[in-house]
């Protein structure tokens, strides 16, 4: 049997099966490109972050530097 | 005896009819003051998060909104048979089950709020959730069936698409984004009063106690007025906020003083005069206040890119 034969089924619901199809293939890309993204900027600044933390905290606990204390987020409405 | 050839075939849902069932021009609005929310947070456009991941946020609060008026249809599918104006749409046709829709807006609503939370931050995915149970639970449920205030309390549903596009960015709630969701808020009653002025009989056929249905058209006049003058203040708040500038105040000034030259025009009106029109200066305010809210979201974004560029800045 040809494997390109289609049912009447598959004529009715075109429009449904193509749009669905297009939906989850375009959902797969989505999450691929935000994994990599993840994987590529967040997680190095992550760690670059965590990095410079510990140095912070290495330098403080030997007595050389004393972080200032944090300041909070100026306002952003006057 | 019955002529079976009389008897209509079930009809087979197209895939513009799922989505239909996703409100799209209500999604339209949402996409746009989400985009907006996202830029104008502090750091927006070259800031905390990738341009990918705000364009996926702006999509994940997109789907949201759409689940949210799946939801909405599968509920009202029995008023929706009676208005005219709701009538063409999936389930009153026949084209989608009610039990379709609200697998759709469950597993959309689902998805949505899930996805939002994994790319940008938890904070921006609650209000999304929050959002769509607004939207279904409170106001389709609860309200729009038993107050007049029903679209005044339920309009926060459709104004917080701004507030989580910010929060996507900042992972943050402040004062000026939630002056952009007073903005729509604001804005939602004398939009849909206006509507309802000249669509009364629908929401009359349908037993919705809209304003005009419980108090009377003269009432929602002066409603339309009180409302409109107060969206013009939070609108000018906005204006002194440091994500707008001199476009914003421009456009915020003149669209006000039009807008309530509208609602003027409006109270000043009685029934048999608009009557004899056929609600023209209503459907012409209707009109306006959908360029009101696009403008004002749009001048907010012109005034981020001359702020890039070094040119604009806050007032």
């Amino acid at each position: 049997m040809a494997i390109t034969q289609l049912s009447e089924r598959h004529e009715t619901r075109k429009s449904r099966n193509v749009g669905l199809g297009f939906c989850l293939g375009g959902f797969v890309v989505m999450v691929l490109v935000l994994s990599m993204i993840k994987i590529a900027v967040e997680i190095p600044a992550q760690r670059a972050a965590q990095a410079e933390q510990r140095a912070l905290e290495a330098q403080s606990s030997s007595g050389k530097f004393t972080p200032a204390p944090r300041i909070p987020p100026k306002e952003e409405v006057r | 005896m019955t002529d079976i050839s009389q008897i209509d075939e079930p009809k087979e849902a197209e895939f513009s009819d799922y989505v239909s069932l996703l409100k799209p021009r209500v999604m339209s609005l949402v996409v746009f003051t989400a985009f907006v929310g996202v830029v104008v947070a502090p750091g927006g456009l070259a800031g905390p998060i990738h341009p990918f991941i705000a364009f996926f946020a702006v999509l994940c609060i997109a789907i949201g909104g759409g689940a949210s008026g799946a939801l909405n249809m599968w509920y009202d599918a029995d008023i929706d048979r009676i208005m005219k104006r709701t009538k063409g749409r999936p389930i009153p046709t026949g084209k989608v089950t009610a039990g379709e829709a609200l697998y759709v807006g469950l597993a959309l609503s689902f998805f949505s709020v899930m996805m939002l939370g994994l790319a940008t931050n938890w904070l921006a995915a609650g209000l999304l959730a929050f959002t769509i149970f607004f939207y279904a639970v409170i106001y389709t449920m609860w309200l729009k069936r038993s107050t007049p205030q029903n679209i005044v309390i339920g309009g926060a549903a459709g104004a917080f698409p701004p507030m989580i596009g910010w929060a996507a960015v900042t992972g943050d709630v402040t004062l000026t984004s939630t002056l952009l969701f007073l903005l729509i808020f604001m804005w939602t009653p004398p939009h849909f009063w206006a509507l309802a002025l000249f669509m009364n009989s629908d929401y009359d056929a349908a037993k919705v106690p809209m304003l005009t249905v419980t108090h009377g058209k003269r009432t929602t006049r002066v409603h339309i007025l009180v409302y409109t003058a107060v969206l013009a203040l939070t609108a000018l708040w906005v204006a002194f906020t440091p994500i707008a500038g001199w476009a914003y105040l421009i456009v915020a000034v003149v669209l006000n003083i039009w807008f309530m030259l509208g609602a003027v025009q409006i109270i000043r009106r009685d029934e048999s005069e608009a009557e004899a029109d056929d609600y023209a200066v209503e459907r012409r305010f209707f009109k306006l206040s959908l360029l009101y809210l696009f403008a004002h979201f749009l001048a907010l974004l012109v005034d981020k890119i001359l702020i890039i560029f070094g040119i604009g800045g806050p007032l």
